[in-house]
């Protein structure tokens, strides 16, 4: 069709491209950027222990046993802990945490790598928490890791998996399930009873997870080892991919995990690592499970209410967060 | 009819646009989920709809052509 008009058709694709450009911006402030709460399903799960245990303590006498007081994972990790709250440069005891951070490095020259490891213990479920900004559930909620730290009271912090992008994906904090559908990413569940587990989005189902006492739930990824604990050497292509900060967690056993925060975009201090490098990582470190959670700017890790890393940029702030802290009546 | 028709294969010149940025802001950080937004699916919606109009339009024109 021909269109007779004094108006240059150059100029036409012209305002179309500015159009593109006005809205694309506009959408992305709009959509991503501007606070805005989002429904939550609300569905709280409680831990199948503790509803089993209240039922059968009704008549129940007291045991006297001395070790009565103690977890299973006090009695466990007893010599991880102390009585009192030792707190130094890189390490946290208490008799319900043991952190022992440390600095690493791989590879040398420009090619070095500098990540940090927290390895942590806990002696109840409770001390492994998630927080959001603002305390709000939505859609462009942010705050700076540091400040959700200090907020929170936590003794070791990293940032979550940015659940605050969107709508879409499992979301479960502290035992109440705000999301429960999957999208396309591996989702991480930790367990009430301490178990950690990696899923693909398709095997993940929401009704068994409730069933086993789902506690926290990350939609992010990918998992970084397979069921077998072993490292990956291959994932999906991706932007993402290639070198660049990191930070995932790893898990050992109930009541034993690590958070890794690798810094990146820093030749000469840090470069960075792949998905495989982390991966591998991981599987060096003995982990049974690891996940990948937001990366890039966002990777930040905070202990005794300082920032550990050197994140790209000074970092951005967040919209979760992953912490250690002291149970609530403790 | 003919302010319609300019407005309907500019529309088209737009969407088709915002969808190859989409496309591309999706490839490097997919988490971001542009496409798969609920409003890039009303979009993408319209876009069809425009896309065949036009289409309906230009073969319409063209076949009435010697």
């Amino acid at each position: 069709m021909q269109i007779k008009n004094s108006f240059p058709v150059w100029r036409y694709y012209v305002i179309d491209l500015l159009f593109v450009a006005i809205f694309c911006t506009s959408f992305y402030f709009l959509y991503y950027k501007l606070p805005r709460d989002l429904v939550s399903e609300n569905i709280v799960i409680i831990n199948p222990e503790e509803q089993s245990e209240n039922s059968e303590s009704v008549d129940s006498d007291c045991n006297t046993d001395g070790d009565s007081d103690l977890t299973d994972w006090q009695i466990k990790f007893k010599d991880k802990f102390s009585d009192k709250i030792i707190s130094t440069k890189n390490t946290y005891k208490s008799p319900n945490i043991s952190i022992r951070l440390s600095k690493q490095t791989k590879g040398s020259g420009k090619s070095l790598i500098t990540y940090y490891l927290g390895d942590i213990y806990i002696s109840k479920i409770e001390c492994f928490a998630t927080g959001l900004a603002r305390d709000k559930y939505g859609v462009g909620y942010s705050e700076n890791l540091l400040d959700m730290d200090k907020r929170l009271n936590a003794r070791i912090a990293i940032n979550g998996d940015y659940y605050g992008i969107g709508n879409r994906g499992v979301c479960i904090r502290n035992g109440v399930a705000y999301r429960t559908k999957a999208d396309t990413a591996d989702i991480c569940v930790l367990y009430y009873d301490g178990t950690m587990k990696t899923y693909t989005a398709g095997k993940f189902d929401f009704e068994e997870a409730v069933d086993n006492g789902a506690y926290q739930a990350w939609n992010f990824g990918p998992a970084l080892l397979d069921k077998n604990g072993k490292n990956i050497d291959e994932f999906p292509s991706s932007r993402v991919t290639p070198k660049n900060p990191r930070t995932a967690i790893g898990y050992f056993e109930p009541g034993h995990y690590c958070f890794v925060l690798v810094d990146g975009r820093s030749p000469g201090y840090s470069t960075g690592m792949t998905m495989p490098e982390l991966s591998s990582l991981m599987r060096e470190l003995g982990c049974n499970a690891a996940y990948n959670l937001d990366g890039g700017q966002s990777s930040t890790l905070t202990f005794n209410d300082r920032v550990i890393n050197q994140p790209y940029n000074g970092g951005r702030p967040c919209s979760d967060c992953i912490i250690i802290k002291e149970a609530d009546g403790d | 009819m003919r302010l319609l028709k300019l407005t309907l294969f500019n529309l088209n010149i737009i969407l088709a646009g915002i969808f190859i940025v989409f496309q591309i802001l999706d490839i490097y950080n997919p988490t971001m989920n542009f496409i798969g937004n609920d409003i890039s699916i009303y979009l993408m919606f319209a876009f069809c709809v425009i896309s065949i109009i036009n289409a309906i339009i230009l073969i319409k024109n063209s076949s009435k052509r010697p």
